[in-house]
Formats: structure tokens, sequence, C-alpha cells
């Protein structure tokens, strides 16, 4: 059967063959014919001539044969898909399961292949991507490291800096703008090799100090803030309180290494600045030719010992700078996430291929009659086959339309689903590429499930068989009950992983924060360019206005939100405690927080007092440490009255412990708490605040008029970020959530097909076997044990796919190590309950066709 | 030029050429030569015409071809019979005797 669908494909697509054949048997014809022309006593070229004459317009024959071959073979296809279609629609609850197995199993497919495609296949937006580098180190590298590295690293082009994150206000525009500026070396934008849209770049002149005053938008920031002006190009602008000339506009796919900015302003190269004030958190750099990362790797290791020692960094600061390539840099957070996706995808199409191939096993087995019939009326196996393989074509052609159907919508979607912060969003589509591999997965599912009606052997024994008088139930049995197997132990996979994203939810969500997040509201206000005592007399109206607002309990300021992706640290010194030479210092994250921060965020103070207005800018300098700062710093002893100074937390005194509080997870649920210290704000106002109030009611209910009241103390002053602290949370859980999600989605998905395909099968035994079930209720068995019969059978192949999937899914889940959190891959209560459950639906669904079997009277049956 | 010749008429080619075909297999040129003996040059086909005929019987599946040898030692290319042409033969020659009945029952009155 295959050879005819082949042969007549081939011969739509290449007609080259048939038109040799045919050129070949036109030959012979007018050599046949003139040979009788001359037998008959014309002279050769008459013969020749007169066999021409009487054939007619050669080539138009030449047309004619083609195209009636053509006709044919369209007329023949049309012929069959005309037929298969009638055939689908007389079954529509066949017809309906199985489009939407392969429509569900091939969207999935899609929708995942989409998205790696968008990030992890196509090369990130720069010229020679796999040349850009990033180097890094765990504490810091600042101007002075970059000029060594000029000077002395022969592995690169170009070298230069890239520190992301620097909030500054932006005024001009109304209302004022917090900005994300991102300071950079002169030569950033020759390394990353994008062109401004408008203007220029900056170059290494900048860098001098004295003419960095100029920046660079982004396109977003220029729409937002100047409506598109080109005319702010050559302009200046006022950016914390200092004016900056606009050179030129980056476009809006600048979204450099993993760090987005709203504009940029260049990093004054002052290699004699004091480290922490040019502290660039990443070098960016383009290799030379013939340069690989493991070759500059080597080099570092020459090169960063000797900075070591010359910048008189701690010890082992040497083996702390690593290289990273661009694109591992970007996408390697991502990558573990697309990897068990895509195989999660990959079990759910091979989960809906194997329903689809017993729906159609069991479809064919019931038809055999009708195969049969025709068989007897003289169609050959050739097209029974024929009519069959078109059925399982046109069901995989308008599967796979539906699917794409499907998948365009949810790339719709994608954006609202993926976490924050995922690369390259935007880019995410269904290219020609997708489609192009959509396409061929969707032949090659089709393929898949159209080797299954062939199992039963061709539709000729089929008729044999039945003229014989032979059951033929019995060998296609078994073959429904492997596919049935198989099924099932794709669904314990995908279940697996399902379940292991749940209680992954669960634990984070179980995982102590440290603070009472609940009704409360956080919002980042920035007042730029004010002197110390300028922002203590700003902060103390803003708390007060905020304070005595109906609604709100309490009201504090911080340096740093919690889960704000921000954190400053510094090195820890006891008074008394010299450090050995060549030790590192103890390192603490810092806080700069008003008096009722630890109230208002509900931190615990477990020993000490908490800070008070007493302890203002006159008072003696005092901290508060959290559980694992006393733990690390003071094991064993009473931390409270030591006395300790912590670089800029103290300003480079030294402060009294008056209090230890509650370890709160600043960067991340799944990271537990570090050292951390409390400064009052009073005693160190810093310039970046958060804000946090506690509100009696729904926290985001109130977000306008505490805006509205922030704002009106200095409207210059940028607000941005303004959440209720549990939606914050919820935000740092979208990852694991979005994978939950899709695994869940992917797992019921499986479920679902696993059961239609356990109801199916049973409910067709037992249609087979409804004689010897009568001839059992004649002789006396009750319905339970009828019941049982039925039931056994589906859980019996239930049983078999558990037994085999349940160490697959054990070997898989080990993926997904670094997506749970708080249990092992192997965790045993997801492993007992997948099982339960699958067999559960495996059972009801079994117990639906008993209906079947107990229905009516047994007479009734035998006599048919 | 004696015998006045008659046009083949549309579709009739491939009928005849089925016809032709039940007593055996044979070559494009020897299926022409048939039609000019038997119908004593009555009809009078477009030798170029049967070799559209015949791949349009061949794509339908109602002829199967291969190469062979003539009887005047040249390759050409035999046509059979299959299964499947044996029954379009028997329902098409069914038709047209209905047709042919029918035609002859409307033009025989006067």
């Amino acid at each position: 059967m295959f050879r005819a669908v082949s042969r007549r494909v081939v011969a739509l697509f290449t007609p080259r063959r048939v038109e040799q054949e045919l050129d070949g048997e036109l030959a012979a014809h007018l050599a046949e014919e003139t040979a009788r022309h001359i037998a008959r006593g014309m002279t050769p070229a008459d013969a020749a001539a007169a066999a021409r004459r009487e054939f007619g317009n050669l080539g138009q024959v030449r047309e004619d044969a083609r195209d009636s071959w053509r006709i044919a073979a369209l007329d023949n296809l049309q012929r069959h898909l005309r037929f298969a279609s009638r055939a689908l629609m007389r079954r529509p609850a066949f017809t309906a399961t199985a489009l939407l197995s392969i429509a569900l199993g091939l969207a999935s497919a899609i929708t995942v292949y989409s998205v790696i495609d968008a990030t992890l296949l196509r090369p990130l937006p720069y010229p020679a991507p796999e040349q850009l580098v990033a180097i890094g180190n765990d504490q810091f590298l600042a101007n002075r490291e970059v000029a060594a590295l000029r000077q002395q690293a022969q592995s690169y082009t170009n070298i230069g800096s890239f520190s992301p994150g620097w909030l500054f206000p932006l005024t001009g525009p109304t209302p004022a703008l917090l900005v994300n500026a991102g300071k950079v070396s002169g030569n950033f934008f020759e390394i990353m090799g994008v062109r401004p849209i408008l203007g220029a770049g900056f170059g290494m002149s900048a860098e001098t100090p004295g003419n960095h005053r100029v920046a660079v938008l982004g396109e977003d920031l220029w729409n937002r803030a100047y409506h598109r002006d080109p005319a702010i190009v050559g302009q200046s602008i006022t950016l914390d309180s200092r004016p900056y000339l606009v050179t030129g506009i980056m476009p809006r796919a600048f979204h450099p290494i993993d760090a987005g900015a709203d504009l940029w302003i260049p990093m004054a190269m002052d290699p004699s600045d004091q480290p922490w004030a040019s502290a660039i958190t990443l070098v960016v750099a383009r290799l030379r030719p013939g340069a690989s990362v493991a070759t500059a790797s080597a080099e570092m290791r020459m090169i960063a010992p000797r900075m070591e020692k010359e910048f008189q960094h701690t010890a082992g600061w040497a083996t702390g700078v690593t290289i990273q390539g661009a694109e591992e840099r970007a996408l390697g957070s991502v990558r573990p996430v697309l990897i068990v996706l895509s195989m999660a995808v990959v079990l759910l199409l091979l989960t809906a291929t194997a329903n689809v191939a017993n729906l159609l096993l069991v479809r064919t087995t019931e038809r055999r009659q009708e195969l049969a019939v025709r068989s007897s009326l003289g169609a050959t196996a050739r097209q029974l086959g024929a009519l069959v393989l078109t059925e399982c074509l046109l069901l995989g052609i308008i599967g796979g339309v539906l699917g794409l159907v499907g998948a365009f919508a949810a790339v719709r979607t994608l954006p609202h689903i993926l976490p924050a912060g995922f690369p390259r969003v935007a880019e995410i589509a269904i290219s020609g590429r997708v489609l192009v591999g959509a396409a061929i997965l969707t032949m090659l599912v089709c393929a898949l499930f159209a080797i299954a009606p062939s199992l039963l052997g061709t539709a000729e024994n089929v008729g044999i068989r039945l003229r014989s008088g032979r059951t033929i139930a019995g060998g296609g049995a078994r073959t429904r009950g492997l596919f049935l197997a198989t099924e099932v132990a794709l669904a314990v996979v995908l279940l697996a992983g399902a379940a292991l994203m749940g209680r992954t939810m669960f634990a984070l969500g179980q995982v102590d924060r440290g603070i009472r997040s609940d009704h409360v509201l956080t919002m980042r206000v920035m007042p730029g360019g004010k002197t110390a005592d300028a922002r203590r007399v700003y902060w103390t109206e803003v708390l007060e206005r905020v304070r005595h607002l109906p609604g709100v309990r309490s009201a504090a300021t911080v340096l740093h939100l919690p889960m704000g992706g921000r954190k400053w640290s510094a090195n820890v010194l006891v008074d008394g405690r010299p450090v050995a030479p060549g030790a590192a210092p103890a390192r603490s994250a810092w806080q700069s927080v008003s008096p009722d921060y630890f109230a208002t965020v509900g931190i615990p103070v477990v020993a000490g007092r908490p800070f008070t207005t007493a302890d203002d800018a006159n008072a003696p300098k005092v901290i508060a440490v959290n559980g694992v700062f006393a733990a690390k710093i003071f094991p064993g002893e009473n931390p409270i009255g030591k006395r300790v100074s912590a670089g800029n937390a103290t300003g480079g005194d030294t402060a009294t412990i008056v209090a230890v509080v509650g370890n709160v997870r600043h960067d991340s649920l799944n990271v537990p708490a570090g050292a951390e210290l409390y400064v009052p704000y009073a005693q160190n106002p810093v310039g970046a605040t958060g804000v946090v109030i506690r509100t009696t009611g729904e926290p985001a209910a109130m977000a306008g008029v505490l805006r509205d009241q922030v704002q009106a103390v200095d409207p210059a002053a940028p607000i941005t970020d303004v959440r209720a602290m549990d939606e914050v949370y919820a935000r740092s859980m979208q990852r694991p959530r979005m994978v939950l999600v899709l695994m869940g989605v992917f797992a019921s998905i499986a479920l679902l097909l696993s059961a239609i395909g356990v109801y199916g099968v049973v409910a067709y035994g037992v249609r087979q076997r409804l004689r010897e079930i009568g001839i059992r209720v004649a002789l006396g068995a009750d319905h339970w044990s009828i019941r049982r019969l039925v039931v056994g059978q589906g859980l019996g192949y239930a049983i078999l796919g558990v037994t085999v999937g349940l160490p697959i899914a054990l070997a898989l889940t080990r993926f997904m190590r670094g997506l749970v959190f708080g249990i092992a891959t192997s965790d045993a209560l997801s492993f007992v309950v997948v099982p339960v459950v699958l067999l559960l639906i495996a059972g009801i669904a079994s117990m639906l066709p008993t209906r079947i079997a107990v229905r009516g009277n047994p007479t009734d049956v035998l006599r048919e | 030029m004696g015998v006045r010749k008659t046009d083949m008429l549309q579709g009739t080619l491939d009928l005849v050429v089925l016809k032709l075909l039940q007593a055996g297999p044979d070559h494009g040129w020897a299926l022409t030569r048939s039609i000019q003996a038997i119908s004593r040059g009555v009809l009078d086909i477009n030798y170029g015409t049967m070799y559209p005929a015949l791949r349009r019987l061949e794509a339908r599946g109602w002829v199967r071809a291969w190469w062979a040898v003539s009887e005047n030692n040249r390759r050409v290319r035999y046509y059979e019979l299959t299964a499947s042409g044996r029954r379009q033969l028997t329902t098409e020659r069914a038709t047209w005797q209905r047709f042919s009945d029918a035609l002859g029952r409307i033009l025989g009155t006067n």
C-alpha cells in the first residue's frame, strides 16, 4: 500500500521519469510505424514523415499524456480524501478524540519549541556573539582592574565595562522619572557591535573624568519621556540633578548581556578611584580571533593572581575571577527549564500518538466487517491499505493545522505566563523554522500512528480470517494493551514531573520568609541630589504624612527592599579582633532602616532593643544584626554590646550591636538568608530607599493615595514599583510556577488521554466479550464478578504501564534537579501519589464500560 | 481515402483500449493497429491520443505496464488489465450498452 501511494506521489512531483518513459514509448511507436510503411514500399524518408503525420502533434501528445497522468493522480487522491473524510465524519467521537489528541500534543510541542527557537537556537542579536565574553568576580572588579586587564591581557581585541542598575531621577519630563542607568566604558557600544538608531554612542574620550557628562538613551525611554523627538539628540537632560548631553538613541532590542537599562552613561575611568566608587559588576570583552573562553581563562589564571597582589585584594580573590561566554551568561539560567519542558512535550506528543494509534487499532478491528465486505467486492489489499492510510493522513493534517492554530494562540499568551526577566521574550514567535519543524513533526506523528492498523496484518488476511469464521480480536488485543501500557507509562513520567513542581511550590510557600508580607505595600522612592541632612528631613516628612493616613498602621524606610534584586555588602571588622594577614574579613549585607522597619514588616527582635528615634545622627552609632550574622561572627557569644565596624554601613566608624533580629531571605525564597546587619537611617541616610507601609485593609487599594502623599512631599522625586509585598513574593515564584503550570497542563492532558485510552480499550473488550459475559451471567455470575472481570482487564494494563513508567520517571526527573526546591527529585511522596492517582483514574475509566456489560438481559445477548 | 472516417466519440477510446486489452497484454503501437484493423478503418484515431489514454488508465490503476521486447524486436511498453480494470470494463460496457440502446431507440423511431 505504501508503494502504490508513493508511486503516485512520485509521479505527481517528478514527472521527469514519466516523461522519459513516454519518450521511449513514442519513439518505439514511430519506429514500428515507419517500418510498416517501408515494408509497404515507401522510402525510409517518406515512411518516417508519414508516421509523424499520422501520429499528430508530438508535443501536444506529450503534454496530454503528462496532464492525464497528473489529473488522474490528483483525482485519485481527491477520491481517497473524500472517501476518508466521509468515513471519519461517520464516527464523530473517534474523529474528535483523535484530532484533539493530535492537536493538543502538537500545539504543546510547537509552543515550547518556538520558545527554544527564539531563546536558545537563534544567535544573540550582536555581530559575532561567540566572541563576546563577560569577565566577573564574586566580589567586584573596578576601574583599576579594567585598566590592568587592558594592559596585560592578550586574548581580547577590546575590553570594556558595564555596571547596570544605577537608579537616578530624571527631571525635566513631568512627572519626574526614576531611570535605570547603565554605567559603561567608552568602547562599550563598539564591543557590543550595535549601532545607535539616531546620533552616536560615546567614544573612549568619554572615559576621561570631565568629559563624562554624556548619555545615550534607550529607545523605550526616548518614547516614554521625549515622544520620539529627534531633536533631543544634542540637547542636555538633567539626571541626578546634573546635566548630561544626549549623544544618541540605542534600539529597543539592545539589551546587553542580561541587564537592560533605560539609558547609558560613561563610567569615568580614573584608576586612582576608590575601588568601590567604580564597582563594576561586569567586564565585557571581545575575544581576539583564535581565542576562546578556555584560552582566555587560562590567561586569566596568570593575570588574576598578579592583580590580587598588586591591588591588595583578600586572599582567594583571584580564583573568583571567571570568564563566561555572553550566550551562556544570558541563557544559562533558562536552559535547564527549557530542556525539561522540551522533554515533557516530547513525552506528551508520544502519549498523544500512542492514544491515536490505540484508537485506530480499535477502529480498524471494528471495521473488519466493512473491510471484509469491500475485499469480497473486489477491493485489493492495496486499495484497502490506501483507504486506511488516507484516513491517517487526513487525521494528521487536520490535527496538525489545529495544533498550529492552538500554538499561535498559546504563543500570544506566553508573555503573561513566562516569568519577568525571561530572556528574549519579544523574539518568541512561530517563525518559518518552527513551521518547518512543525510540519516534520506532524508527518512523524502521522507515520507513527499510521503503523498501528498495519500491525493487525493486511486486510486480505482479515478477510480470509473472517471467511474462515475465526475470531480476529485476539491478535489486536495484545497490541492494544501494549499501546495502552505505553500511554500510561508516559503519563506517569509527566505526572511525576508535575508532582515534583507542585511539591516545590508548596515548599516555597512554606519557607519562612523572615517577614510578614501580608498587608504591606512597598514602593521605591528616589529623592535625588539632596544632601544627607536634606534627605533626613525629606524622609521624616514622608513618614509623618503616611503614618497618619487612615488605614495605615505603620510606615518605614529601608535601603533595599527584600526580593528587590539589590543588595550592598561590607567587610565586617570586630573591635579588638585583628584580621590575620592574608585571611579574608567576614562580609555581611547591610541595610539602612528607619526605626519602625522591624515592626512594620514583622521582623522579630530576638534579643536587645529595636531602633528608636533617639538613635539619630548625634547619638552613638548602633547596629542590629540578624541571627546568621550572630552565629557566624560571634559563635557561642552574646553579640549584644559587641563593637564592630562595617565599611560604608557604619561610615568607617565603629558601632555597638544593640539587637539581634530574625533572618530575612533577601535574595530569593530558595536561597537561605546570609549575614545581614541594619543601621538606623538617621545615622546613615543613603540614597536609594524603599518604603514599606503596613495597612489595615487591602494594601493594593491604598496604592494611589499613598503614592500621592509621597509625591506631594517632593514632586521631583520619582516613585516606582508600587506593589503589595505579597505580589513581590508571588513574582519571585514565577519561574517555578511557570514550570508547574506548563507541566501541570501537559500532565493533565496525558492523564486525560490515558483515561480515554483505557476506556476505549476496555469498552471494546467488553463489546467483544458480551457473549461470554452473557453466558457467565446466565450461569449465575453476579454483577460484581462481571465488574471485576472488566475492570481487571483495564487495570492490568495500567499496572503494567505504571510499573514500566516509574523507573523511567525516576531516571528522567533527575533532569529537574535545578528546578525543584525543598525535595529530592526522587521525592517519595510524589512517587507514591502519582501511581495511585493514575491507577485510580484507570480504575474509574475501566468502571464506565461495565455498564454495557451488566446491562440488559443475558438471553438477548446469547440469542444475537 | 475511399472509406469515410468517423471521429472517436469523446471518452470512448478508454473503453476501446480496455476492451482490446481484455484479450491479453499489448503495446501502444499494436493497439492502434488493432483499432484500425477491427473497425476496418472507420474509427479514425490520431495515433498520438493513444498514449495519453494509456497513461490515464495506468494512473487510475486499471492497467499496469512494463517494458519488454516486441515481436519486431523493439523495446516497447506492454500494458495489461488489472483486476479493477476488468471491473471497470464491465461497468463501462454496461453503461455504453444502455446509452447506445437508448440512442438507438430514439434515433430508430420515425
